[in-house]
């Protein structure tokens, strides 16, 4: 099992510079959520986490412009981008995309969360069907409910490379239909594994880590599921390696609680699944 | 002041246009002396194009460019992609990203532009676009006819500018629809990208009025660009609007005037004239406006400059447009200054290759930009 870091970009801190009445401030005006991007970024890297999920939120920070970004800033991280219903069709996300696996030796994935849709999954099955098709094929040729291509499909040097795989964020049974047929790998928001599907993929599980960083109490860290000490988040995350391929990690917009897991959770994961 | 854009390729470059033949970028088979990506040690070192991209972008910004358009065809890398991947490696150069409205969403393209905006400090700028037609539209999944394109195209703008506002926008169009529609607070307080709008159609010159702040033309014999700037003014007009104008111009600019047409000659003595005749299959006013400005049998090279250094064969020897200029230094700005003295406001300038170019044009066409040009130029 290995982290990931999930990020939402609709945070608060910094978006809007706060006033320091007694202190000489010249901070841009608008420095808010890129900074944060690239701090949680240079985060990942530092304690060894080699994905980083970015969620495509209306308060946040469009992922089609964060993950270039990113996959341009980064080396040997992957980035998985929130594809959402509102946003390009299929022929025009799979040419971004073949475009961003060129400039980045192949660090794209892609990520479906059926919210993101109003839960239409027809229409996402179709989207996935037709980026994949003009991916893979040329000419391609789709007549659907949703969408329609003629003589399509990318040419070299577009073509050709790995198609970014997909994950399907999976609450409920539809779901899971969706995932069995489109996803290579599927994301969910339990952390009780009774609960998760068994699509035979690879899965990744979401915690929530948000320990104030004014707290006194700078040796606890807690989660939306988990409260405890270092030892006792470990404790409590290490067996899901049992079923996760992934935990994802969400920190909101509290940065430093990646270096916090990196030196006193991740280690303490590791030695209780490796002994 | 006049805006000068340089064009980044999006489909690798040529290593001169005296040979059409692409070198940069692995849109032809990588060989011993192609630069970008780098040939070493007789294998491809897996740069990708990108970094000639880069490359050609600070070129253009340290050169005096004010930045760069980025085009958008089935075969080249995508603009908004290859923009954002580079905003962070300049600190000047605006990215005029082409693309078709028929493609993105406005809202999502305003959730994206915005993001840009912030993160580049607004030098994000649209290139918009309605299409060619034929078979390229149908590759992108695009059915669409011709003047309800451009009538999607003036949707989407309306809408797109709707959305770029903090209190959630709803509507219903006929291409469109927007539900609860908004930008964060930080992201509408951004810049809306100056619009650059492409179209010679009367249909285009009516999408582009009440939205364009730029009208932008290829070059054109000097009458035919005059009345169609002409027809955008009137049409703007009545919205209460003043366009300003564009023109994307190819440059072939060295110290003497012989030695430009040394260049354009040697490149024209290899191409195959059948040429002239393509790009048929689209329904693209542009295209069919460009063959239009040439009479008669094509023999020489000189047989296709409809007026002093306005020559009409660039598409022999690269792809895009046909009209560009060709001649000295002095001769080749004093026709720019020309454009300038009759109400052109921004220039896309291009080169072969672009890298090298940039570096030329800035050192010794944009200096002699002036105020006074000649009388009579355009004559």
């Amino acid at each position: 099992m290995s982290e990931r870091l999930v990020l939402d970009t609709s945070w608060k801190r910094w978006r809007h510079r706060t006033d320091l009445p007694r202190v000489r401030d010249e901070r841009p005006r608008d420095i808010g959520a890129w900074e944060l991007v690239a701090h949680a970024r240079r985060a990942a890297e530092a304690v060894g986490i080699e994905e980083i999920v970015v969620l495509d939120t209306a308060d946040g920070l469009s992922a089609l412009a964060v993950v270039p970004v990113g996959l341009r800033a980064t080396q040997r991280t992957r980035w998985t981008v929130e594809l959402t219903q509102d946003v390009a069709t299929p022929v025009y996300t799979a040419k971004l995309s073949a475009s961003l696996q060129r400039f980045s030796a192949g660090r794209l994935a892609w990520r479906i969360d059926p919210r993101g849709w109003r839960g239409r999954h027809d229409v996402i099955e179709e989207f996935v069907t037709v980026a994949r098709g003009v991916w893979r094929e040329r000419p391609y040729d789709f007549s659907g409910e949703h969408f329609r291509v003629q003589g399509g499909g990318l040419d070299s040097p577009l073509s050709g490379r790995p198609l970014p795989p997909l994950e399907i964020v999976v609450r409920d049974e539809d779901d899971a239909l969706l995932a069995s047929r489109v996803a290579d790998r599927i994301a969910v928001e339990t952390l009780d594994p009774d609960s998760w599907p068994d699509l035979g993929l690879p899965l990744a599980a979401r915690v929530s880590l948000a320990s104030a960083a004014t707290s006194t109490e700078v040796e606890r860290l807690s989660t939306a599921e988990v409260v405890g000490t270092y030892d006792a988040v470990a404790g409590r995350l290490a067996p899901l390696s049992e079923r996760a391929t992934w935990l994802d990690l969400d920190v909101g917009d509290r940065v430093e609680e990646i270096y916090r897991w990196g030196e006193h959770v991740a280690p303490r994961i590791g030695a209780l699944i490796h002994g | 002041m006049v805006d000068v854009y340089w064009r980044i390729g999006m489909h690798g470059d040529q290593s001169t246009l005296r040979r059409r033949a692409e070198t940069r970028g692995d849109w032809a088979p990588l060989a011993p002396g192609h630069l970008a990506p780098g040939w070493g040690d007789g294998h491809g070192d897996g740069r990708p194009y990108l970094e000639h991209m880069a490359d050609v972008a600070r070129a253009a910004e340290i050169s005096g460019f004010v930045g760069g358009l980025m085009p958008s065809f089935p075969f080249t890398d995508d603009p908004f992609a290859a923009a954002a991947s580079l905003v962070e490696e300049t600190r000047t150069f605006r990215f005029m990203v082409a693309f078709q409205p028929g493609f993105v969403h406005p809202w999502g393209a305003a959730r994206l532009s915005a993001a840009l905006q912030q993160l580049s400090g607004g030098r994000l700028v649209y290139n918009v676009i309605t299409g060619g037609g034929g078979p390229a539209q149908r590759w992108w999944g695009d059915e669409v006819e011709h003047d309800r394109r451009y009538a999607r195209t003036a949707e989407f703008l309306d809408l797109l500018r709707r959305s770029w506002a903090p209190r959630p926008q709803s509507a219903d169009g006929e291409f469109y629809r927007l539900a609860d529609a908004y930008l964060p607070t930080d992201l509408a307080d951004q810049p809306f990208p100056e619009i650059y709008f492409s179209g010679s159609s009367p249909a285009a010159i009516a999408a582009a009025g009440p939205f364009a702040d730029y009208y932008l033309s290829w070059l054109e014999p000097h009458t035919a660009l005059t009345e169609k700037f002409t027809a955008v003014r009137a049409a703007s007009q009545a919205l209460g609007r003043t366009p300003r104008f564009a023109v994307r111009i190819d440059i072939v600019s060295r110290d003497t005037e012989a030695e430009a047409w040394e260049v354009v000659r040697d490149g024209f003595s290899g191409v195959d004239l059948t040429a002239l005749a393509e790009g048929r299959d689209g329904d693209s006013v542009g295209v069919a406006r460009a063959r239009s400005f040439i009479d008669g049998p094509v023999r020489d090279v000189r047989d296709l400059e409809v007026e002093p250094h306005v020559w009409g064969g660039f598409s022999l020897l690269r792809g895009g447009p046909s009209f560009g200029l060709v001649g000295s230094h002095e001769q080749v700005a004093e026709r720019l200054n020309g454009l300038v003295d009759a109400g052109v406001d921004a220039f896309i300038l291009a080169g072969v290759p672009h890298l090298e170019e940039a570096f030329r044009v800035g050192d010794f066409v944009l200096p002699r930009l002036t105020h006074h040009s000649p009388q009579g130029a355009l004559s």
